[in-house]
């Protein structure tokens, strides 16, 4: 089961980045009002209904050897994001973090404002009116938002391929099931499926059980 | 109610009879020649060809599985096929070539281990895409694989690999020697050498079930006629010498 331990080591640390900006883009969603707001919502919403062949696509222009950002990572830090563990999961995030986005945005509008206005009534700065009041209510929403974007997270397939490419640094259980399924190898590509219907569901149960908190 | 049940009931009994469309799976190195090809091969043999192309390795699996193609022109040996097709003739030979990215580094198919570590050789997906099996074997026999294995990187087809060393993401990628012109800012850094050089010959299979005209679909793609388009896009009519 090597490629769902790559899998681990492309999602994990995509979701350090996804779950803390998901989560800031999701208040800012709900707080936020005007032009700014909608263009913010539009730019999250856009990648969300993308097929993920074109989020691959673009991000190997820009973030590909050639690619305006991709040439000065390499310069500047000698970093190579195309065949890397790091690409895919640079992939896997651009994906996940629209719905972190979107998920976290739920789970803060639906925390009273009634609460915070209370709390600020009674000389809580904003800062710890967020921290004291809103944040432990949005929590059990925001628990469903990242289990969403975890799962999407392990399911991606398409913009990783597209943008790392597949070798064994980028050789997810998804990819694996593809590649194996290409060359026969039934046993493992259903094996590897079995296990990804197995951990969807759980997170999904999981999901559900957060849900009715939030 | 026949009125709904009728235009179904024709589609179910006239879909096998008649001139039935062939569908043709072809390795995506020949792709060209085979457009250039289509409609002198419709002409010639009276049949509706339909090509999906693809990597050769693919394309045999989807087959095996019981994708309905008719005629495999696959770029290397399908053993696995040989219970479902039969190998009827073999259409051209080819040969494979090292290329860079014009202005990336300069390497030679001998020197290749020397590259140093961050270097990145884009070969094709083994065993699916049969230019990456003859650039093992060739690598193999100059003795450079076991110290090629952390660079090189897998493209997944042909044509993949040509687009990773054109994008600049492999710093250089073995590809048929057909394959060279069909990227701009792609060149040749030279023919793998003779004494490496792996037999790439083009097997045409016919499904076993495949309608009579696949016969001919065959014939006409290793006859003369054929011969010519394909030696203008460079593909040989023997084995290289």
């Amino acid at each position: 089961m090597s490629a769902l331990v790559v899998s681990l080591r492309v999602v994990v640390p995509a979701l350090f980045a996804v779950v803390p900006v998901g989560a800031a883009l999701g208040y800012f969603l709900t707080r936020a009002r005007g032009p700014v707001r909608a263009v913010v919502d539009a730019l999250v919403l856009v990648p969300l209904v993308l097929p993920p062949s074109v989020v691959g696509y673009l991000l190997l222009l820009l973030l590909g050897r050639r690619g305006a950002i991709g040439a000065l990572l390499e310069r500047a830090f000698d970093v190579r994001l195309v065949f890397s563990s790091a690409g895919a999961s640079v992939a896997v995030a651009a994906v996940a973090l629209p719905l972190m986005a979107k998920a976290s945005e739920a789970a803060f509008s639906r925390v009273d404002r009634g609460l915070e206005e209370v709390a600020a009534a009674n000389g809580l700065s904003r800062g710890a009116t967020f921290r004291i009041v809103t944040l432990p209510l949005a929590l059990p929403g925001l628990a469903a938002a990242t289990t969403l974007a975890a799962l999407r997270a392990l399911g991606e397939f398409g913009a990783t391929l597209t943008f790392a490419g597949y070798t064994k640094a980028t050789a997810t259980a998804p990819l694996e099931v593809y590649f194996a399924m290409q060359q026969g190898d039934d046993a493992r590509a259903l094996s590897l499926s079995l296990a990804l219907v197995a951990i969807s569901t759980v997170a999904a149960l999981q999901f559900h059980a957060w849900s009715r908190r939030a | 109610m026949i009125r709904w049940v009728l235009p179904f009931a024709m589609l179910a009994c006239c879909k096998h009879s008649g001139r039935r469309e062939v569908m043709v799976g072809a390795a995506i190195s020949v792709k060209e020649s085979m457009d250039a090809l289509a409609p002198r091969l419709a002409s010639a043999t009276g049949a509706r060809v339909t090509f999906a192309f693809g990597a050769s390795g693919d394309l045999a699996s989807q087959m095996k599985r019981g994708a309905p193609f008719d005629v495999l022109v696959s770029a290397g040996d399908e053993a696995r096929l040989a219970s479902i097709a039969d190998d009827a003739c073999t259409m051209a030979w080819n040969t494979l070539a090292l290329v860079r990215r014009r202005g990336g580094p300069i390497v030679t198919w001998t020197t290749l281990d020397r590259t140093p570590n961050e270097f990145r050789l884009a070969i094709g997906l083994e065993p699916q895409v049969p230019a990456g099996v003859y650039a093992e074997r060739a690598l193999r026999t100059l003795g450079e694989w076991d110290a090629l294995q952390p660079k090189i990187v897998h493209g997944t087809n042909v044509r993949n690999v040509l687009d990773l060393v054109a994008r600049g993401e492999a710093d250089a990628g073995i590809v048929y020697a057909t394959d060279v012109g069909i990227r701009e800012g792609v060149e040749s850094l030279g023919d793998v050498p003779a004494s490496a050089r792996p037999d790439v010959h083009y097997p045409v299979y016919v499904a076993k079930s495949a309608p009579p005209a696949s016969r001919a679909i065959a014939a006409f793609l290793c006859g003369d006629d054929a011969k010519r388009t394909l030696a203008a896009h460079g593909f040989l009519d023997h084995p290289p010498p």
